[in-house]
This record gives structure tokens, C-alpha cells and sequence, in this order.
């Protein structure tokens, strides 16, 4: 009985222990696996992965542009995460940032002369916020009342929204329609960068508690582990579900704001560009825990400040970190250490029985 | 006249990636794996046929080589979602990024260059003029001409409705999909099923690589454009039956083609571009809609039904408990 017990408490920790190791082991065998694909081409491995490190970590302004790189990649991947709780795939959140960022740059040519910019960075923020909500509510709602696969609808919105988005920044009012590549008008109002790490800040520190502590949160949860139960518990599933998905639009539409306000100061053509799919891999890498995706998003942000580090040296070209991505996706969710814990607990059940 | 004849022949030279693309999905989808990785498989089928033509200078070899290394991404990616049971939506989304990855790094660090790689013009794929198509007047308009991958295409089709429907290994396929437990229970070896169904599809995803990038030979960097999702798509609505893929590619065909034809006038090219994802949208929801309607009639005759029976039997049961009432009443 006594020994049960501990064997309980073992097994706990092991899948804790699991929880660290695999996204650890995945991330190291991505990189010696890219790295053998460097030296395949012909290039020079070593001098790769030092570079990445520079890039990332070896400066002031490097560890700066680590940072940049990581706090979209964060807020993102909480967005992705607290609408994936309930069982809503969101991988809209591209079409979420680039329908706030429109919304934003009409805000800023229509009223940006005429109010104050205090007002200006409020409706700019409130009205972005509306869009995203509303954007990625359009998967959710045919989800839920059709049954439709949120996936492909918000992967097809994506394209949407980045082909319209580029025909009313070179077609009218809202872009520069003589520049070369697509581009908005620059923004009034600005936000300083620590603001950014502090918005961030605040953001995680609320999520976890509303998302580990609180009601909804619990309710939230349950909904995406068991929608049936959820049911029979007298919760309203669709209320739910729609909560999340607002919600997951607004986190993206903010992270949208920050990066327009506190990055460009303008919106660029592309300018979010596989930031979804990024932000979803730190989400997965991290086992959607609030410090796992914090630890993800920061790999993932230090790998694309490293890409600009290798782009400089003569390691190997920078696409290979699009590649790097992809390995760490792949092996993130895979549990490395099965064939470990099952023969563990087959000498425990052997145990058992002597 | 003319002008649609030559626009329904353009349409058929656009739909044969799609086509191809949906036929590579249609086994792995028939047997239930979600596979998303289409757009990766069918970027690196592309980048594949590209680069062995370049080195061999012979389209035939390129053609098997990208068919080749499609597989083999076919394989390890139904030994990830199978073997390690990694969750398919994500494997899915991994390879579309290893795809893009690996075409675009080993452009940059074999080639030398970044975003496209123009082959000679003897490495085009070369159209068929069919001897006795040709004299027919209508159709020889709109098929001939065309690539002999285009008429392989055509070819598969059949093909797949016979494995499909008619041999035994499309039966497994169809119960692995319905019920896999079920499947198993009578003696199906449904991860074999599943693993044959995913390296066949990939490797005609090659196909449909082969044929994007050397029917205008060169390889960009991109260059699938969103087909991989569209495909997806296509099975979905589909419901991965071969001739209905083949009729919804044809609409995607048609789609792109009006689309070229219509970019020659003035309208943005960017909105344009929203075309085949706008149809995309709306054609997902068409078989969901239509099936919800389907049941809202119904319940709606039912409940029709069940009122009016009970109108009449509710008249009786008032009049009963009138009776009965007062007859308590009296006692």
C-alpha cells in the first residue's frame, strides 16, 4: 500500500520530469539534425550554431532583438493555447493580426488629425481589439453551429485577409499607393518598448491565474477536455467556446498593436508572416503551460534573431532556421521517453506481484 | 465561342496540380489521417523535379526523383503520425514547414541563388499533340495539348475509382477510415493500409510538384501558391470520392482560369488572388449547410406530423379529463 503510494508520487514526477526532458531532447535533436543537413550542403555546422548564438544572445542589441522577436511569439502562443483549452484550433491568428491592423491604419488616416493622441491610441487599441474578436469568432461560430473544420477556414482566411490587406494598402487611401512594396502610413501614437515587456508581463500573469484559479477558467478547461461532461454540468458549451475565440482574437489583435505601435510604427506588407504557425510551435513545445510557453517562445525568438546573426556569417544560409522550426515542431510532442517509463512500471507491477 | 473553348483549355491545364495534389490526399484522408502536409509535399516534389533536372538534364528522371523523395517524406511522416503517434494536425503543419525549409535552404546553398531557379528550355515539360483527338472538333479544342502528366492525371482517376471501389486493399482503406477498431477486429492491418494509402498519395504529390514546376520550368520559391490548402479542400468537400475531386478540381480550373483571364483587364491582381480562397470558403460550407437543412426539414415534417396527430388526440384527451373531472366532481 505504502509503496503504491510512492510509486503514484514517482509516477508524477516522472511525467513533471517527462514534461522538461522531451521538449529539451527535441529541440537538441533539431538542431543535430539541421546541423547534419548543414554539413551535408557543405557548409560549416559549428560556425552555424555559434552564429545563431551571437545573434541571439551575444550583444545588448542582439539580446534587444531576441526579446522583440520573443514577445509577439509569447503573447501569440497564449492566445493559440486559451482558445486550444477549450478545443478550438486556432491557427487564424495571422487573418486576426493583419484584419487589426487594418482596422488600425483606418483609424489612424481617418481620425488622426482630428483627436488627441491619447483618445487616438484607445480607439486604436479598442477598435483593433473588435476586429480580431470578430475575425477569429467567424471559424468558432461555423465550428460550432455547422461543424465545420476551423482549421482549413481560418488557414483559408489567412490568404484572404494577407491578398486584401495588400490591395487596400497599394489601392487606396490607407497605404502609400506610389511605394514600391506595400506599405501604410506611419502611426501617431507610439508605444515605448518596455511598455511592450510590461503589457506582456501583466498579460501572462493574468492568464495563468484566470486560466489556473478562477471559474472560467476552470470551466474553460473542462469544456475542451470533455465536452459531454461540460454539458451535463449545465455549462453552455457554444457560450464558451465563443468566449475563448474572442478572447484569443483580442490577445492577437493586441500582439498586432504592439508590433505596429511599437515595432514598424507602420504597417508593412507580410509583416506577420508565420508568426501563427511559430507562436502555435511554442505553444506545443511548451505543453501549453504558461512557463513552457514562455520558454518556447524565447527559443523560438532567439532562433529568428539568430537567423539575422547567420544571414551575416558564412555558416550557412539563413533558411535553414525555417527548417530548424519545423524539426522542433515535429519532435516536440512526441513523448521521447516512453520505452523508459514502461519499463518502469512493468518492474513495478513485477514488484507488485512478487 | 472561341474564347471559351481556349478559356476551358486553360482551365484544364490549371486544374491538373490541384487534381493531382487531391489525388495524393485521397487514400490517407479515405483511411482517416487528417493530412495537412499537401502544400509541403507538393512544394518539395517541385523544388525535387527542379533540381534533378538540372543536374541530370533529363525530365523522365526528374519526374521519378521527385516522385522518389516525396515518398520518402511520405513515409517518414506516416511513420511520425503512426509510430510515434504525434497528433496529425501538428505533424501535418511541421512537414509544410520542413518543406518550405528544405526547398528553400538547399536553393540557397546548392544553387546559389534565392527565390527561383529557371531550368533550359529543353527541360520544359512538352504537350502532346494526340493524333486522333486532335480532328474531334470540341474536345480536341479543350484537351489536346496538353502535358502527358495532365493526361496521367486523368488516368489516376480512373485507377483510383477501381482501388477505390473494386479491389480489396480500397476496402480496407474505406473501413479503416469508417471504424479502425472494427477494422482491426476482422483482421485488417490498419496501420499497414494506412502507410501504403500515405506513401502512394505523396508520391503523386510529387507528381503534382513535377508538373507545377516544369510545365513553365523553373522552380520559385512558394510556387504552389496555397494549392496543398485548396486540395484539402477539394477532399473535404468531396468527401474523398475520386470523380467528385475531379469535378471540383475541374471548378477550381475554371476559377484560376477566368482568373487569368480577367487579370489582362484592369482589376487588382491582389483581389483577384482572393478568388479561389473565397470559393474555397464557401464551398466548405456548402455539404455542411445543405445537410443541416436536410434536417431541419425533417424535423420540421416531423414535428408537423406529430401536431397534427395530436390535435386530434389532444381534443379527445381534453374532452376524457373534462369528463373525468366531473365525474370526480359528482362522487
Amino acid at each position: 500500500m505504502n509503496n503504491r503510494r510512492f510509486a503514484n508520487v514517482l509516477s508524477f514526477n516522472q511525467e513533471r520530469l517527462h514534461n522538461i526532458l522531451n521538449p529539451i531532447t527535441a529541440v537538441i535533436v533539431a538542431l543535430l539534425l539541421s546541423g547534419l543537413l548543414v554539413v551535408f550542403s557543405g557548409g560549416d555546422p559549428i560556425n552555424a550554431y555559434r552564429a545563431i548564438l551571437k545573434g541571439a544572445f551575444g550583444s545588448k542589441s542582439a539580446i534587444e532583438s531576441t526579446i522583440r522577436y520573443t514577445l509577439p511569439l509569447l503573447m501569440l502562443g497564449i492566445a493559440f493555447t486559451l482558445s486550444n483549452k477549450c478545443g478550438y484550433f486556432n491557427i487564424g491568428q495571422e487573418a486576426q493580426m493583419y484584419t487589426s491592423a487594418l482596422t488600425i491604419v483606418t483609424v489612424q488616416v481617418f481620425l488622426g488629425n482630428s483627436i488627441s493622441t491619447t483618445t487616438l491610441f484607445v480607439v486604436m487599441i479598442v477598435l483593433g481589439m473588435i476586429a480580431g474578436a470578430i475575425v477569429s469568432f467567424i471559424p468558432a461560430y461555423l465550428k460550432v453551429t455547422l461543424g465545420a473544420n476551423e482549421i482549413v477556414l481560418s488557414i483559408l482566411l489567412n490568404s484572404i485577409v494577407l491578398s486584401l490587406s495588400d490591395f487596400l494598402l497599394q489601392n487606396t487611401a490607407l497605404g502609400q499607393p506610389g511605394a514600391n512594396t506595400s506599405m501604410s502610413v506611419y502611426f501617431i501614437p507610439v508605444i515605448p518598448k518596455f511598455a511592450l515587456v510590461i503589457a506582456a508581463m501583466i498579460i501572462v500573469v493574468l492568464y495563468a491565474y484566470v486560466i489556473n484559479y478562477t471559474v472560467p477558467g476552470y470551466q474553460l478547461r473542462m469544456v475542451g477536455n470533455n465536452p459531454a461532461f461540460a454539458k451535463f454540468c449545465g455549462l453552455n458549451n457554444r457560450k464558451i467556446i465563443f468566449t475563448a475565440a474572442i478572447f484569443s482574437g483580442m490577445l492577437a489583435s493586441l500582439t498586432a498593436s504592439g508590433e505596429l505601435m511599437g515595432v514598424y510604427k507602420s504597417f508593412y506588407h507580410n509583416y506577420a508572416d508565420g508568426m501563427g504557425f511559430t507562436a502555435m510551435t511554442a505553444a506545443l513545445i511548451g505543453k501549453q503551460n504558461v512557463v513552457g510557453i514562455i520558454f518556447g517562445a524565447l527559443l523560438l525568438g532567439a532562433l529568428q534573431s539568430g537567423a539575422i546573426g547567420l544571414s551575416a556569417s558564412k555558416g550557412a544560409s539563413p533558411e535553414i532556421v525555417i527548417l530548424v522550426r519545423g524539426f522542433v515542431m515535429l519532435l516536440g510532442t512526441i513523448s521521447i521517453l516512453p520505452h523508459f517509463s514502461t519499463l518502469k512500471q512493468r518492474k513495478n507491477k513485477q514488484e507488485d506481484g512478487a | 465561342m472561341e474564347l471559351i473553348f481556349s478559356t476551358l483549355h486553360t482551365a484544364m491545364r490549371l486544374m491538373i496540380p490541384y487534381l493531382l495534389i487531391s489525388l495524393g490526399g485521397l487514400l490517407c484522408y479515405k483511411s482517416g489521417i487528417f493530412n495537412l502536409a499537401l502544400e509541403g509535399f507538393a512544394i518539395l516534389g517541385c523544388f525535387a523535379a527542379v533540381a534533378a533536372a538540372k543536374v541530370t538534364g533529363n525530365v523522365l528522371l526528374a519526374i521519378i526523383f521527385s516522385m522518389l523523395i516525396t515518398s520518402v517524406m511520405g513515409a517518414v511522416f506516416a511513420f511520425f503520425v503512426l509510430k510515434f503517434k504525434v497528433n496529425p494536425i501538428v505533424a501535418s503543419l511541421a512537414f509544410n514547414l520542413i518543406g518550405e525549409g528544405l526547398s528553400r535552404y538547399l536553393l540557397s546553398s546548392f544553387f546559389g541563388v534565392s527565390g527561383r531557379l529557371v531550368l533550359d528550355a529543353s527541360l520544359e515539360l512538352p504537350v502532346h499533340n494526340v493524333p486522333i483527338l486532335k480532328n474531334i472538333p470540341i474536345l480536341g479544342d479543350v484537351f489536346n495539348n496538353l502535358t502527358s502528366l495532365a493526361y496521367i492525371a486523368f488516368l489516376l482517376v480512373i485507377v483510383m475509382h477501381v482501388v477505390m471501389y473494386k479491389t480489396k486493399f480500397g476496402f480496407q482503406t474505406r473501413i479503416v477510415g469508417l471504424n479502425e477498431t472494427a477494422a482491426i477486429s476482422v483482421g485488417v492491418n490498419a496501420n499497414r493500409v494506412r502507410y501504403i494509402g500515405l506513401i502512394l498519395g505523396s508520391a503523386i504529390c510529387g507528381l503534382a510538384g513535377a508538373q507545377l514546376a516544369l510545365s513553365v520550368r523553373m522552380f520559385n520559391v512558394g510556387m504552389t501558391g496555397g494549392r496543398g490548402w485548396t486540395a484539402v479542400v477539394i477532399l473535404m468537400m468531396a468527401d474523398s470520392r475520386p470523380v467528385q475531386t475531379l469535378l471540383l478540381s475541374l471548378l477550381f480550373g475554371v476559377a484560376d482560369a477566368l482568373i487569368m483571364k480577367l487579370s489582362g483587364q484592369s482589376v487588382a491582381s491582389q483581389l483577384l488572388a482572393t478568388i479561389p480562397y473565397l470559393l474555397a470558403f464557401v464551398i466548405t460550407l456548402i455539404p455542411l449547410l445543405t445537410k443541416r437543412m436536410r434536417i431541419a426539414n425533417i424535423r420540421h415534417n416531423a414535428r408537423r406530423a406529430f401536431l397534427i396527430s395530436n390535435e386530434k388526440t389532444s381534443l379527445n384527451s381534453a374532452f376524457t379529463t373534462f369528463s373525468n373531472n366531473n365525474a370526480e366532481g359528482k362522487e
